[in-house]
């Protein structure tokens, strides 16, 4: 049962199947800059020699933003007055959207930033900056710096049985321009969230920068 | 690595979630546990309301006493929390960081920034019994109800891996842990813990926690896994220039 109510996006979503990979919303690579396409170049061809490079979440640290929204794990979404909460079952990530706030000038570097959100009409608008430089834009590797500020529209489709967002990156160190991704999340009403515990037994877990998963 | 499996997930859900989204963010006429809150006296050594020992059989005194002196001589213990994984319950409301509950009428979920973790409570939904769970975990299975005023929350389904408390108390996988939260005061939430494991205690024990809510204080990121590994910057590991 999801709820009628354009703004009430409460429950559990899914998005099906998985995409590693960030591209534009026409399937292109993002706007790179020479060094944002090196380093994206470094890490694909790290993962091709089959020593792939390391990054946050195989040490069992938040995914970042924007890695955290393709992640193939549910997420739950709870609503309180002021706050929107994300309760992702990957790694235990939480995210916290402070709405009808304005940004701090100068929020701590954090691996999921700094969000706040609004309504435009039906679409949730979030905005995050404060993300340290640690993560990735993706899990093949496009890479970001701690300017990174990322913008996601947010709105109800498909009669309510999805969301539907647009993720658009800004980053003036990797990409020349803005670029804007896509995910969908399908209601899934019927799931709970389940333990993960990351660090038991992380077959992923980084040796000498090199994520040993195979 | 917590890999996600449908079967398992099916085994634990005895009801369809069924949320009601939309409804007033507390249940009705119930009291409003929404919001951050912190525990006044954390105890390292988790105590009986009477603030003694527990009534501990002779096998958990002696492993409890080893992992005591084991901590404070700062020897290597096998602390599940010190390579941060889940502190498991009890011991995870006893960490000196906030937590934040998000109370729905049908489901109320408390978050704790201790490592990022969260455990969700469904409302009249019995969970399978202590038999029928799948494997044990560290946040164990929880159901939750209404008593009156009280919000009971009883969990089971525990591994053994963790301590009960940050100093090693030990348990086994029949351990059963009630939660009684009840307001005191607009602000003050008091805990009331019934702590039962055939296996290590001689009998059911009560231990008491009192939270005070934070109206001005917010969750900051706690990356424990930092300590075991800290991520260099994305462009540096990619020997970007």
């Amino acid at each position: 049962m999801t709820s009628s109510d354009p703004h009430d996006i409460d429950g559990v979503w899914w998005t099906p199947g998985y995409d590693r990979k960030y591209r534009t919303v026409e399937g292109e690579l993002p706007p790179f800059t020479e060094r944002g396409r090196k380093e994206w170049q470094h890490n694909v061809d790290a993962d091709k020699r089959g020593e792939p490079v390391a990054d946050a979440p195989t040490g069992c640290l938040p995914h970042g933003i924007p890695r955290l929204l393709a992640s193939p794990y549910p997420i739950q979404i709870i609503t309180t007055p002021g706050q929107m909460t994300w309760v992702h079952e990957v790694n235990r990530n939480q995210r916290f959207i402070y709405m009808d706030e304005k940004q701090p000038a100068n929020p701590p570097k954090t691996y999921l930033g700094h969000s706040v959100g609004h309504w435009e009409g039906d679409t949730l608008v979030i905005d995050t900056i404060g993300l340290n430089d640690k993560t990735r834009i993706d899990e093949e590797g496009i890479t970001h710096s701690d300017q990174l500020h990322v913008v996601e529209h947010i709105r109800k489709i498909e009669g309510g049985k999805a969301l539907e967002s647009l993720i658009t990156i800004t980053d003036p160190v990797m990409f020349t321009k803005p670029w804007t991704a896509k995910r969908i999340y399908r209601a899934r009403p019927e799931v709970r969230l389940m333990e993960y515990a990351c660090e038991e037994n992380n077959r992923n877990a980084p040796e000498n920068g090199v994520t040993k998963a195979k | 690595m917590s890999m996600r499996t449908r079967a398992s997930l099916a085994a634990c859900v005895s009801a369809v979630a069924g949320l009601v989204a939309g409804q007033a963010s507390a249940a009705e006429g119930k009291p409003n546990l929404t919001g951050v809150w912190l525990v006044e006296k954390p105890q390292a050594e988790l105590k009986t309301t009477a603030g003694k020992a527990p009534p501990f059989k002779p096998d958990a005194a002696k492993v409890y006493a080893e992992r005591k002196a084991a901590k404070a001589s700062g020897k290597k213990t096998d602390d599940p929390a010190a390579i941060c994984l889940p502190h498991g319950i009890p011991r995870l409301l006893n960490a000196a960081q906030p937590i934040q509950i998000l109370q729905k009428p049908k489901q109320v979920t408390v978050l704790y920034q201790a490592n990022h973790q969260s455990r969700q409570f469904y409302l009249d939904d019995p969970i399978p019994t202590a038999d029928n769970l799948p494997d044990p975990n560290y946040d164990g299975y929880s159901s939750a109800k209404w008593d009156g005023n009280a919000l009971v929350v009883t969990t089971y389904g525990l591994n053994a891996v963790t301590w009960m408390d940050d100093v090693g108390m030990p348990h086994g996988e029949k351990l059963t842990v009630a939660e009684r939260y009840e307001l005191t005061a607009p602000d003050t939430l008091h805990v009331k813990l019934t702590l039962t494991d055939p296996e290590t205690f001689t009998a059911p024990w009560d231990a008491q926690l009192t939270y005070k809510r934070q109206p001005n204080l917010r969750f900051k990121e706690d990356p424990c896994s930092e300590k075991l590994w800290n991520p260099p910057s994305s462009s540096k590991a990619s020997g970007g220039g």
